[in-house]
């Protein structure tokens, strides 16, 4: 116990040197991530009617989830490496057509 | 394709009630005894060429799985002794040819002679003094048997029979009782019969061998067998039938009471498999089954006689018990449990003794009531042999009580289509002569309508299958329509139309053949009563017209039933889950506090921050339009207005952001 607490407080003070541009996008992260759950705990606990509606909803989650991971890897500064090609402001203007882009056909789906 | 007679629903129904019955465990029938044989009665031919080893095998196989099947056993004696006799002498003989050549001998009554013998059983001590496998011990003890039982060997002594039985002992696996092949090999059911066999021929060839070693091996093997499912016991076996006949071969030469259960376990197994393909499997199910039938509790098994029985005076339950491989068994306790209808279960008779039909051994019968009504029933049936030894036997019989059905009040009307009758027509009774009356000819808009009742006996009756076939006369095509019973279940009805005939036959014919066919498990016969020939307009002809002013019958719409939806509260509870992770984005961004202030400062950055943003609010905002009211060609013009502004407003802005990023950098 004592372990996985000084594990705990080692990651809550290496997370604080995270930049905060990056920490605002895991909020959004987790908001995805919540929002995923609660309508796939909604399928499971009640049912799947209206279906099309549920997977516009739970795809639209899990997708903005995975283009905001995406993001979040290309803004990172650990990982400027492996993208050196791609400037912040590319991958920011991707994040937003790609959003725009799934948005739409979510809305397609929704019914 | 012909015109499926109404014999034909009858045998649909019989097949039903066939399959009922072979659903339970069956011993053998006639016809599964006569694919046996068939498959073991081509006697292979002796060529010079010939491997003595495999052809003694084969013939062995064979004249032993014919002697069990009481069929006449044409062993070829002269070729078989030639063989054997050869095989015995040969200085190449294994001990397993040795084997198979010994007891040919003795099956086909040669006489041994008396070197080949000698070096034969030589051979066999040999192999009993030096190997460490079991499957040599059991040829070994099997082939010095054969000899002394045709006085050409005095058999083992005790010591080397103790010397065996104990070695034997040591193979035993305490936990499973079942004996391992040899030292350090794996432990099977095929070893521990063939174990089992070899304390016999101990038994016989040397007298009585280490009896207490003997008796705990037994004792073991017993008890294992009791314990686990023979399925498990048996996993190691490759070839489980060889290994369920071996044991049970080896459980009835010794003193033995195995579990009953395990022993009916051992025969479903091999009853299963009755339909072999191969002379070993055949050899196997075969030995297996008349070594089960020879043992003191032996499972039983009921089979019926007769499942069809006509409702009227002198009806009986017959049933037949017999061994695992059919042999009936006289003078059985046999007891109807309970006879109770198939479709509600109440049963209409208790417990009655059966009795013994005289001059049919193992067929036991009881009378049925005399009010017994036809259908289908169950009857629960036990038999115990009278020394009470053998488990009691249970089966579950199916018994369809038949009466004559017959057609009542069978009446054709010609309706129009509202259903109005335009004509009735006379129908010779019963349907007599009605090929000869004269064609029913049914326009476009009318419709056939056939009415009847049902009747066993004097009864009112419902049948399972009550159709009318249509046959085209040109084509051969048929189509069925199935009649109808009221509420009151007291008359049917079938409605032929025009267009629902061509709708199933098409337009090739116009002229067909009807005939309402009535069959049931409770009828002793099908019906199968013919109408006039019906003719149809011929295609593209003028359809009738129907009266004028006539209102056409109303369309009912038939709407699919709506999905259930969840209670209100559920629904309200789960909206406000959905919220939640609003919540918690709002008091994680608190916690992270982002500022604003790398917002732009320059009036075109501004500008272009300000139109970026708004853009993608826009184009958020036309989604949710797109969504309530506009359709996709509607939106994508818009879109594409709206995306261009975004697009060089978010240009701008990410063009001066990346400017000022490097400046700084």
């Amino acid at each position: 116990m004592d372990r996985l607490s000084s594990i705990a407080q080692s990651f809550a003070s290496e997370y604080k040197k995270t930049p905060v541009k990056l920490r605002v996008i895991d909020c959004f992260i987790l908001y995805a991530a919540l929002t995923a759950l609660v309508q796939f705990a909604y399928v499971v606990l009640v049912g799947s009617f209206p279906f099309n509606a549920f997977l516009a909803g739970f795809l639209c989650s899990v997708g903005f989830l995975v283009l905001t991971v995406c993001l979040r890897m290309q803004l990172d500064p650990a990982s400027s490496t492996e993208f050196k090609n791609l400037s912040p402001e590319r991958a920011i203007a991707d994040f937003v057509v790609c959003n725009l882009l799934l948005f739409l056909v979510v809305w397609n789906v929704m019914g | 394709m012909g015109l499926p007679s109404a014999a034909g629903l009858l045998l649909l129904v019989s097949a039903l009630i066939t399959a009922q019955a072979s659903a339970q465990v069956q011993p053998f029938t006639p016809d599964q005894r006569q694919a046996l044989a068939s498959l073991v009665s081509d006697w292979p031919t002796a060529g010079a060429e010939v491997d003595a080893s495999l052809w003694l095998r084969k013939v062995f196989l064979q004249a032993a799985t014919l002697q069990i099947l009481q069929r006449p056993a044409v062993v070829p004696q002269a070729e078989t002794c030639r063989v054997a006799t050869r095989a015995l002498g040969s200085e190449q003989l294994s001990l397993e040819a040795g084997y198979y050549a010994a007891q040919l001998l003795g099956v086909a009554g040669c006489t041994a002679p008396s070197n080949s013998s000698k070096a034969a059983a030589g051979l066999a001590l040999a192999s009993l003094g030096s190997s460490g496998a079991v499957a040599d011990w059991f040829h070994a003890t099997g082939l010095i048997t054969a000899l002394q039982a045709m006085g050409a060997h005095p058999g083992l002594s005790r010591q080397q029979a103790d010397d065996v039985t104990a070695r034997l002992h040591k193979l035993v696996e305490p936990k499973s009782g079942v004996l391992r092949a040899g030292a350090g090999k794996p432990a099977s059911m095929a070893t521990t019969g063939r174990a089992l066999s070899i304390l016999a021929d101990l038994q016989a060839v040397a007298g009585s061998p280490a009896q207490q070693a003997a008796t705990e091996i037994v004792a073991a093997v017993v008890k294992g067998l009791g314990r686990a499912s023979y399925g498990g016991a048996a996993a190691d076996d490759l070839d489980k039938l060889e290994a369920a006949a071996l044991l049970l071969q080896g459980l009835a030469r010794v003193p033995s009471q195995p579990n009953p259960l395990k022993l009916g376990e051992l025969a479903r197994l091999l009853l299963d498999n009755l339909e072999v393909g191969t002379l070993e499997d055949a050899y196997h199910v075969m030995v297996g089954l008349d070594a089960l039938s020879s043992m003191p509790n032996a499972p039983l098994f009921i089979t019926s006689l007769q499942p069809f029985v006509p409702a009227f005076a002198q009806a009986w339950v017959r049933v037949r018990v017999a061994d695992a491989v059919g042999k009936p068994v006289h003078g059985c306790h046999v007891t109807m449990l309970q006879l109770a209808p198939a479709s509600n279960g109440k049963p209409v008779a208790g417990k009655a003794a059966m009795v013994e039909v005289e001059g049919e051994a193992g067929v036991y019968a009881w009378q049925l009531p005399a009010a017994t009504e036809p259908g289908l029933y169950r009857v629960s049936v036990e038999a115990v042999v009278k020394d009470a030894v053998s488990p009691a036997a249970h089966a579950e019989l199916v018994l369809a009580v038949q009466a004559k059905l017959s057609v009542s009040e069978l009446r054709l009307e010609l309706e129009d289509a509202v259903g109005r009758e335009v004509h009735r027509l006379a129908l010779p009774a019963a349907g007599q002569g009605a090929a000869a009356a004269a064609p029913i000819s049914l326009a476009q808009a009318q419709q056939l309508k056939v009415s009847f009742g049902l009747k066993a006996g004097d009864q009112p009756a419902v049948a399972q299958q009550v159709v009318v076939c249509i046959l085209g006369k040109r084509s051969g095509d048929y189509a069925f329509v199935p009649a109808q019973p009221d509420k009151t279940k007291r008359q049917y009805t079938a409605v032929l139309s025009a267009s629902a005939i061509e709708k199933q036959l098409g337009t090739k014919d116009r002229r067909f053949q009807a005939t309402l066919l009535v069959g049931d498990i409770a009828a002793d016969a099908a019906l199968s009563i013919p109408f006039p020939d019906l003719l149809l307009p011929q295609s593209g002809q003028e359809p009738a017209k129907l009266p004028s002013g006539l209102a056409k019958p109303e369309i009912v719409h038939q709407f699919r039933q709506p999905d259930k939806r969840p209670p209100v509260a559920v629904a309200v509870l789960f909206t406000g889950l959905a919220v939640t992770p609003w919540i918690v984005l709002l008091g994680a961004l608190k916690v992270v506090q982002p500022s604003m202030k790398g917002f732009p400062t320059t009036r075109r950055q501004v500008l272009a921050a300000t139109g970026f943003h708004g853009g993608i609010v826009l184009i958020i905002g036309l989604y949710t339009l797109f969504w309530l009211h506009l359709n996709l060609l509607q939106t994508l013009p818009v879109l594409g207005l709206l995306g261009l502004g975004t697009a060089v407003a978010g240009h701008t802005l990410l063009q001066g952001s990346a400017n000022a990023r490097l400046k700084a950098a």
